[in-house]
């Protein structure tokens, strides 16, 4: 960060958070371990990951535990949904036994 | 997403832009870019981020990769915010829990003053009371409730002889004292001492009783000769300047006296006061605006804006001192320089009721020292345990920022934090209702300390490492 | 702004069937909209209700073929609809031959024996590879691969077919009649004690001169891209090229004179030269996660499901050389996952 230069201990303390949120989770980026979950974005709060954007994305490129199933077993899972954001409730939950 | 300009403090000094960050009382040096956005983010009323940056980026003259950067930056450090969270506290500086343990006790050991200055708060000492002198007993037993209620971690404590005139009751004093260092070593904790006294009952003898005890020693002295004795008069009507000065030599040449100077109508020419009281061998000199609701003595906005040009001259040979890497003792600029340098970020102005009471010589303990009288602000009975945890959480709820709706909107909001709670009850009967005549002068100052800090910074940046914070590393 | 007909179409305020030109993006969820990008405006939509995982023009820009969760079925670029169901099942990619106008796709195996085979720990049940002649009326080869195959490349004379096994970091090469030509290795990356890389391929594309098959990977550790030499002609047959960071890579396209790649990485698309190296770098404030190059132009349209967040939109956008977003295009009703663009 080379164009605001952090001054006052609560400048700094500030930048550090900033630095730290860049290595460890970013907005829009997945965790290091591919299983984002919730995370906290840069305004601290939930949902930074776009998960109705993502629920493709992180299926084919890596995988969401529990919240995206794979295209393998799933292939239908989003032919109701248009917009993801509008049409997310038409998405067929599948329980823990995977029926 | 509609991002807006969080609350900011824009300050400029030798073409350089500095933002203070209201929220956070971050301090921060920007670039010409990001004051350009910040500024065109605020004329446009906002800044949508879920397009493109095409607008921006045309209306500043600036390609999308660097806009983009400095978006981020922004956005990151919260000087960009969404709309809803504008003015979003993060990072205030935490008060202790109501009913953590109480750090310094401030103790009336005398309800009496040899002085009779007109503005005295205590009206003379009297608080409302009767000429009362605190015994040995009572100043021992409220030792031991300041050592017993502490918390475990809790590793310095501190006690300040108060009044009155303390030096009325010299015995006590020094029980007090002695009983308190027995109590710290018993308790492998530090104890530390302070002692505000008009310097007229000061000798050899309790000078070096002072040093060897570590005190600071606040000497109350308002003004220069003539100008002082009308303020700080004997009963007799005499004048006491040239006592005092006398009479604290002893102070002085141990160097262990600051001087404090109450700022009335009558005194407004601190620039001189404070250079002759330096001169003098006071380590250093601090200013408070009378806490009286006298318009004898009160300051108006005129008065302030004087006090404002004094405390300017003051300023000014602070920083050249500082330049060259000594401290000129005006310790409300250094005060005000370390805040800022520590980002404070407060809801309370003081640590009246959250770090520190006061004790009277009745076993009354009040919110504090000033308060000393008033029944309403009694937090505990010493002889009753000492502070009530309900009246203290309940008190201090009452006195919270939160609880000042004209103060909502100031940004000088969490360093000012309301101002002084007695100085608010006396002018508006309650200590949530802030006193708003002080308000500009208190923008202004502190606007001025902000300003010293970004100066002490580029000129010489070592200052703040030796004399504020050794552990700071400058970026600027 | 191009003079094209579409413009033309449009002033004379003439209806929407308009003929296929070069500008005309097809963007997909569970439906499918056409934009025309000179104009930044919807022309035409065909409802489906089955997600698509692949669209793709053929060489006359006459007909679209469109891979869904249900079927492949081919569309009329011109009369926006679909004309022809060509086969059922999930089809998860496909491939236009740019020269011969042949089309591979790549059908997977039955959702509840995958899920059976999932839960017992056993191999998937195979997919499907099916070669087609132009227009996708005469199938001219098809044959199993392994189950979890994930994209299908076919060369520019339909003679070789490449299918990327992602989870062994493999391209399986077959010719038309489904003999094994080969197997290549793309994923010199660490490998767990199971055999399967510790990486994700994404996706495959083949340069338009069929020379050079470049696969994106996000592992743990970083993003890179794998470049595979499929002529020969350089001395090693597989780079992988670090991109210095690890974020998820989601759509990737040839430039068509085969000069480069461009790939999309959250919050970030990049141009890459067909060595591999990168070109270009734009950091962008939305994620888009498929991308195609427009052609006679050096724009590309690119496609993000979460446009605004505020909104609940997806979009589009059209990015010049530079990076910088030129048009866009707001869809209230559709968050898209995929673009194919009319070639010239």
């Amino acid at each position: 960060m080379s164009r605001i230069k952090a001054l006052n201990v609560k400048a700094q303390r500030m930048q550090e958070v900033v630095d730290r949120d860049v290595r460890g989770y970013t907005f829009s980026d997945c965790c290091s371990s591919f299983a984002p979950g919730w995370e906290v974005g840069t305004s601290d709060n939930p949902d930074p990951c776009p998960w109705k954007a993502d629920l493709t994305l992180c299926w084919q490129t890596c995988y969401w535990m529990g919240q995206v199933p794979d295209i393998d077993s799933y292939g239908s899972w989003l032919d109701s949904c248009g917009n993801i954001n509008d049409d997310w409730r038409n998405l067929c939950t599948i329980p823990d036994n995977g029926q | 997403m509609n991002l807006v300009v969080d609350e900011v403090v824009p300050i400029e000094r030798n073409g350089t832009p500095f933002a203070f960050h209201v929220p956070t009382s971050a301090f921060y040096e920007l670039d010409p870019l990001t004051v350009s956005v910040l500024r065109q983010v605020e004329e446009a009323g906002g800044y949508s981020d879920d397009g493109t940056v095409d607008a921006l980026s045309t209306a500043l003259a600036v390609p999308p990769s660097e806009l983009n950067d400095a978006l981020a930056d922004l956005v990151s450090l919260r000087l960009l915010v969404p709309e809803e969270e504008r003015g979003m506290r993060i990072g205030g500086d935490q008060a202790p829990a109501p009913d953590s343990g109480v750090k310094n006790l401030v103790m009336h050991v005398a309800h009496t003053c040899n002085l009779n200055c007109g503005y005295c708060y205590a009206e003379a000492g009297l608080y409302k009371g009767k000429a009362t002198i605190m015994t040995e007993a009572r100043a021992v037993e409220y030792v031991d409730w300041l050592f017993d209620q502490a918390d475990p971690d809790t590793k310095t404590l501190g006690l300040t002889f108060f009044g009155g005139e303390p030096l009325l009751n010299p015995k006590v004093v020094r029980a007090g004292a002695a009983h308190a260092r027995l109590r710290a070593k018993e308790t492998g904790r530090q104890i530390s001492f302070g002692i505000t006294t008009n310097g007229t009952l000061v000798d050899d003898d309790i000078a070096s009783f002072l040093q060897d005890i570590g005190a600071t020693v606040t000497v109350s002295l308002d003004a220069i000769g003539k100008a002082n004795d009308r303020l700080r008069p004997f009963h007799s009507g005499k004048g006491s300047y040239d006592m005092v000065m006398e009479r604290i030599r002893p102070l002085l040449d141990r160097k262990i006296a600051v001087a404090r100077v109450t700022v009335t109508r009558l005194n407004l020419d601190v620039a001189h006061t404070v250079q002759t009281l330096l001169d003098a061998g006071f380590r250093e000199v601090g200013c408070s605006p009378v806490d009286a609701k006298n318009p004898a003595y009160d300051l108006d906005g005129a008065a302030y804006d004087k006090l404002l040009d004094g405390f300017r001259v003051l300023v000014d040979r602070y920083v050249e001192h500082a330049v060259r890497g000594d401290y000129y003792g005006f310790s409300n600029i250094q005060n005000i320089v370390k805040a800022v340098h520590n980002g404070h970020n407060k809801e309370y102005p003081c640590g009246a009721g959250v770090g520190m009471v006061a004790g009277a010589p009745n076993g009354k303990m009040h919110l504090c020292h000033r308060f000393t009288g008033e029944e309403e602000y009694v937090l505990g009975q010493l002889q009753e345990g000492g502070i009530d945890a309900e009246k203290r959480a309940d008190m201090l709820a009452r006195i919270n920022l939160a609880e000042r709706s004209d103060c909502s909107t100031c940004w000088a909001r969490y360093v000012c934090s309301g101002g002084c709670h007695h100085v608010n009850f006396l002018f508006e009967g309650e200590p949530s209702k802030t006193y708003l005549t002080h308000c500009d002068w208190l923008r202004a100052w502190y606007r001025i300390g902000i300003e010293t800090y970004a100066d002490l910074l580029k000129r010489n940046p070592t200052f703040i490492q030796r004399f504020v914070d050794p552990g700071y590393t400058c970026v600027a | 702004m191009r003079a094209t007909l579409s413009c033309l179409v449009a002033a004379l305020g003439l209806a929407f069937a308009t003929p296929a030109v070069a500008g005309t993006a097809w963007v997909s969820s569970n439906h499918i909209q056409i934009i025309d990008t000179d104009t930044a405006r919807v022309v035409g939509r065909i409802p489906l209700q089955e997600f698509i995982h692949d669209m793709e023009f053929s060489p006359d820009g006459q007909a679209v073929y469109v891979a869904s969760s249900q079927a492949f079925r081919v569309a009329s670029a011109e009369e926006l609809r679909f004309t022809e169901t060509v086969s059922e099942g999930g089809t998860i990619a496909l491939s236009v031959a740019s020269r011969s106008g042949d089309v591979v796709t790549l059908t997977k195996g039955d959702d509840q024996e995958s899920l059976a085979a999932r839960k017992a720990g056993t191999p998937l049940p195979e997919s499907t590879v099916t070669v087609y002649g132009p227009g996708a009326t005469e199938v001219l080869g098809s044959w199993s691969v392994p189950g979890g195959s994930k994209d299908v490349v076919i060369s520019p004379d339909g003679d070789a077919i490449h299918v990327l096994l992602s989870q062994k970091g493999q391209v399986l090469s077959f010719d038309v009649a489904g003999k094994a030509l080969g197997t290549i290795d793309v994923a010199p990356i660490a490998r767990n004690e199971r055999g399967d890389v510790e990486a994700i391929f994404s996706a495959m594309e083949l340069s338009p001169d069929g020379k050079t098959v470049m696969l994106p990977s996000t592992s743990e550790s970083k993003s890179a891209i794998v470049d595979v030499d499929l002529s020969g002609a350089r001395g090693e047959q597989v780079i992988v090229q670090d991109l210095g960071h690890r974020r998820r890579i989601q759509g990737v396209a040839w430039d068509e004179d085969s000069s480069g790649i461009y790939v999309t990485a959250v919050n970030h698309v990049v141009k890459f030269s067909a060595a591999g190296l990168p070109v270009s770098w734009q950091r962008l404030a939305v994620n888009y996660v498929d991308i195609a190059p427009l052609p006679g132009t050096d724009e590309t349209v690119m496609v993000a499901p979460t446009f605004s967040s505020k909104n609940g939109s997806g979009g589009v956008s059209v990015v010049d050389a530079q990076g910088n977003v030129v048009r866009t295009i707001e869809l209230p009703d559709m968050s898209p996952f995929h673009v194919a663009v009319a070639p010239e």
